[in-house]
């Protein structure tokens, strides 16, 4: 499976030995009427004008557009996938959805210049990326690294029609460009998926990797294709927002979000605006008392045990593992030295939990999973060591 | 603590290890107990003397795990029953709980409060080998292996009806015990490949340069180099665990097993060999800890 040639580094990528009895969702439902959006502003009091109507798409900030139509009715602290607090614009909701954005959908993407592509995006980072890119291979990760979350592969298998019109339309900018469309080959659903549209696209490959976490990070993906080139590295669900800003001329202002975990009935994938209070959706969907529950935004292995209130739905989230809280006794360290073995960046965890130096990480969390003492060495690394 | 637990729960390293003393200490009854009462060497009482050894090992412990309120993983209790397994025959079992208590109390109050990585395990078979020595106890066999009246093959030695430490004389069962434990993702294996590798090319050029391949035959299943290489060299307390120091180490005892061997006799010399290897190894540990600390001051 490892292959020398494929650098050192592929070797210390491990398949996950998952929790058979967390299931897959496979129910997907919309989350379209919030009450209240929260959109997350930078600190220029200028900007706030209270009691402003806002139009639906209309740009807040850079990189911020209005997910609804509504009123700015003044200032709340929200928390953010990352476990910092911001402060936040509440936008009440006037359910009209009138759109700032009158510009006409296009009728076909394809043949669009580089230009006109960049033109169209919405969001800067996605335009810089293209357009700085010179080379001629699109790499398309369609992978969910994070165990028990599968946005990326439930979008896939609902938009694959649009993902490869975006896929094509970014192609016909490129010279001689191919584009990669990597799938992990656990992923069956997503590859019959794409294997009914590919055949007439002949510059399009899908290319199956291992079930490896971190697999889908571009570091990794690219090694363990053996791609020499520069590649455009994409996730699909920025084919997918390309595809929104493209033919729709819209930002793209929801995004999917995994609700797994032990504690929870029935493991959901929710389309949700951004802006949005997580425990909206909690109490919309889920009626069992969590209040015994743990909350993982973002997953078990790189994401943060926060509190649901007052956590939005930003473009970073990309799930909530609920599970059911279970003590386990922390044991002293028995220098098995397996976090440092099975560190991708050969990072010494130790050395933050034994003598407190600072060690700069991913936070992938392999560290915390592999420790047999049950050591949050995550934490450690963070500089964070009182969970 | 709340911990991530989402992955499958598994059978620990430990239990395993717990498993493989079991039958290690099954045989050694089966061939120090029982034999040897079968063949009238024993009184009836003797029949589960041997016993006590392992008993009382993990007995004593337990206790110091009560009392000092121990909760590291690799306990008293283990190291208790462990050291049991390594001691010779004619060890009195006074003797032995005076040893252990001793080492227990050196464990508790120095080693495991300054997280030292000093081998106590392999330090109290050589102190108790020491006094066996000064009071003319020191004594491998049973009365049955003494009598020279039973003449077994080499076969028989590798299956462990050998001269060698109380529970430790099954070559084969050490063995078994090794293909249990490495497929652990825990276990050091790399330490009993490494060192075996050495030790065993150390053997060959040695017999072919006293031009007696016998002596390779008879010296490759010693069942106390076995014993040592699968579960004393590898135990992560007292262990590397970086790979460049886990390669140092192997090679470090492999390559010393044989001349101690040659020095002194095949049932101490291995353990001679790791607890230099050991000593160094917190040398090295001390003197990375102290350049790193100047680093940062």
């Amino acid at each position: 499976m490892y292959n020398k040639k494929s650098g050192e580094i592929m070797a210390k990528l491990i398949k996950l030995d998952k929790n058979d009895s967390l299931n897959t969702p496979i129910e997907s439902v919309s989350y379209n009427t919030p009450d209240l959006i929260y959109v997350p502003f930078p600190p220029r009091k200028e900007d706030l004008k209270k009691e402003r109507h806002i139009k639906k798409d209309t740009m807040l900030y850079e990189n911020t557009y209005a997910p609804v139509s509504g009123k700015l009715t003044g200032i709340d602290t929200c928390l953010v996938s990352n476990g910092k607090k911001v402060n936040c614009l509440v936008l009440a909701n006037d359910y009209q959805e009138k759109s700032g954005n009158t510009k006409a959908t296009r009728k076909k993407i394809n043949g669009l210049k580089k230009e006109e592509i960049i033109e169209s995006l919405f969001d800067s980072r996605l335009k810089e990326k293209i357009a700085n890119y010179t080379g001629n291979t699109l790499l398309i990760s369609g992978i969910d690294d994070e165990p028990y979350i599968v946005n990326e592969s439930f979008l896939q298998q609902e938009k694959t029609k649009y993902i490869v019109d975006a896929i094509d339309a970014l192609l016909t900018t490129i010279p001689n460009g191919n584009a990669i469309i990597a799938l992990k080959n656990t992923d069956s659903k997503t590859i019959l998926a794409y294997q009914n549209i590919l055949g007439m696209y002949k510059n399009m490959e899908i290319r199956l990797v291992d079930d490896l976490y971190l697999i889908g990070k571009e570091t990794f993906l690219t090694r363990y294709l053996r791609i020499q080139d520069s590649v455009l590295y994409l996730k699909a669900s920025e084919i997918y927002e390309i595809y929104v800003n493209l033919k729709k001329r819209k930002p793209l202002v929801e995004k999917h979000i995994t609700i797994n975990g032990n504690g929870i009935s029935k493991p959901l994938i929710i389309k949700t605006k951004y802006g949005v209070n997580v425990a909206d959706i909690f109490n919309k969907y889920y009626v069992e008392d969590l209040s015994t529950c743990s909350f993982y935004v973002n997953g078990m292995m790189g994401g943060l045990q926060l509190d649901l209130n007052h956590l939005i739905v930003t473009k970073e989230i990309q799930g909530i593992i609920v599970m059911k809280k279970e003590q386990r006794i922390q044991k002293s360290c028995i220098k098995c030295g397996k976090c440092i073995s099975i560190c991708p960046f050969h990072k010494n965890p130790l050395m933050a939990y034994k003598l407190g130096l600072k060690v700069s990480c991913i936070q992938c969390g392999l560290c915390t999973y592999i420790c047999p003492s049950y050591i949050p060495l995550q934490k450690y690394l963070s500089g964070d060591n009182d969970e | 603590m709340m911990s991530r637990i989402h992955k499958r729960i598994r059978i620990s390293l430990i239990q395993k290890l717990y498993l493989c003393f079991l039958f290690l200490i099954l045989f050694g009854w089966y061939k120090n107990g029982l034999v040897p009462y079968l063949n009238h060497y024993y009184p009836v009482s003797h029949l589960f003397y041997i016993l006590l050894f392992p008993i009382s090992g993990f007995g004593i412990g337990a206790l110091f795990d009560y009392l000092f309120k121990n909760k590291m993983p690799y306990n008293n209790k283990f190291y208790g029953l462990l050291f049991s397994l390594i001691i010779p025959i004619g060890t009195n079992i006074f003797l032995f709980l005076f040893v252990l208590t001793f080492l227990l109390f050196l464990n508790t109050l120095w080693i495991s409060k300054k997280d030292l990585d000093f081998h106590f395990i392999v330090f109290g078979k050589l102190f108790l080998i020491a006094i066996l020595l000064c009071l003319g106890h020191y004594n491998y066999a049973n009365l049955l292996e003494e009598s020279g009246l039973f003449v077994y093959s080499y076969l028989d030695g590798i299956f462990g009806y050998i001269k060698g430490g109380l529970f430790t004389s099954s070559a084969v069962l050490i063995l078994i015990s090794f293909l249990l434990l490495v497929f652990d993702t825990y276990y050091k294996k790399e330490i009993p490949f490494y060192s075996y590798g050495i030790y065993f090319l150390s053997l060959l050029f040695f017999s072919i340069y006293k031009g007696d391949m016998n002596f390779l035959l008879a010296h490759m299943f010693s069942s106390d180099v076995l014993f040592l290489l699968v579960f004393l060299a590898p135990l992560s307390s007292f262990s590397p665990y970086s790979k460049k120091r886990i390669t140092l180490y192997s090679i470090l005892v492999g390559f010393l097993i044989l001349p101690f061997s040659l020095l002194t006799n095949f049932y101490e010399g291995a353990y001679l060999s790791l607890i230099l290897a050991n000593l160094l190894l917190i040398g090295l540990n001390f003197l990375q800890i102290k350049q790193i600390l100047r680093q940062i001051s």
